[in-house]
């Protein structure tokens, strides 16, 4: 179903309910899965992705459409994430380093997280980067969004965001061969 | 050096069995149900603590404004709008000293001070006491 069709359904007071459930089958991974990979732990990111659906559904009245459904679902995603980050940050006075090894040990331990010890190694390197730039690196490389749409979400202009991501790709490989 | 594109695309993370067929109605519920009753007095609180403090106010102002003795009240009016009132009201004496409950002790002092604006010397008084002598009052 095209996005249009589903916000018709979802502006429409009679099928409300049924076209939201509809926007939340449609989005629910790519949201889940935008989400994990910054957060790690799967608790944390599914708390989060029911925050960004309930936040969705409080201001879709308010979506004018100048972008993508898509495009806005992730930049709402998007915005959770960091400020969750922050808050745990502030909240434990932790510095990055120990934000960082705190998710480092989540990817040892977790039973819901497997793979050969080369993608852990991937992930520990990219928990090495700051947070905006893991989630450019994260857009581009796992879910090859083109840079246009990432500019959208992000709110940063194309040129950044290449430089960005060249710089990540150049940190984690140095990691890699560390 | 080892090298990105050298690594495969491989999603390590897993979910629960059936996470995403139950994802959207744990959502739904969510969304259906009605504001937490602690988010209603937090949001509210930050109204009523004003209110409940200008309310306070107004009423110890109010008492205090109540409360005032009639001597103070009467203090607060100037004399010029008591006798302007009192012309006004077109009131007697008579009308006035019988709508008070004189007790002893008012009319004593009322004596007093009447007698201690005469200024009668020994002799006059004699002179008075000769002139209307007891002796002479006819009833």
């Amino acid at each position: 179903m095209e996005d249009k069709e589903l916000l018709l359904k979802i502006r429409n007071q009679e099928t409300r309910g049924y076209g939201f459930n509809l926007l939340i089958r449609a989005y629910q991974q790519r949201v889940y899965w935008h989400v994990r990979k910054m957060v790690i732990d799967h608790d944390d990111a599914d708390d989060l992705t029911q925050e960004v659906f309930i936040k969705v559904h409080k201001s879709i009245d308010n979506f004018r459409e100048d972008s993508q459904l898509f495009t806005w679902i992730y930049r709402i995603a998007t915005n959770e994430c960091l400020t969750f980050l922050n808050k745990k940050r502030r909240r434990f006075f932790l510095p990055l380093e120990d934000v960082e090894k705190e998710l480092a040990t989540k990817l040892d331990n977790s039973p819901e997280i497997s793979g050969e010890d080369i993608q852990k190694k991937l992930q520990k390197a990219l928990l090495k980067l700051p947070d905006k730039q893991r989630l450019v690196f994260n857009m581009k490389y796992f879910d090859d969004l083109p840079y246009e749409n990432i500019s959208k979400i992000t709110g940063t202009s194309v040129g950044a965001l290449k430089a960005s991501f060249h710089h990540a790709v150049k940190k984690i490989e140095d990691y890699l061969t560390a | 050096m080892k090298r990105l594109e050298d690594i495969p695309k491989k999603n390590i993370f897993k979910v629960p069995d059936g996470y995403f067929e139950k994802l959207p109605g744990i959502i739904q519920s969510r969304v259906a149900k009605p504001a937490p009753a602690q988010g209603f007095w937090l949001a509210d609180l930050k109204y009523a603590i004003p209110a409940v403090a200008i309310i306070g106010v107004g009423i110890f102002w109010f008492s205090s404004q109540s409360y005032k003795s009639f001597d103070e009240q009467l203090a607060g009016i100037q004399t010029e709008q008591l006798i302007a009132y009192l012309d006004d009201a077109d009131l007697q004496i008579d009308d006035l000293t019988e709508s008070v409950d004189w007790n002893e002790i008012d009319l004593e002092e009322l004596e007093d001070k009447v007698y201690s604006t005469f200024e009668i010397t020994g002799n006059e008084l004699d002179m008075l006491l000769d002139e209307f002598s007891v002796d002479t009052v006819k009833f």
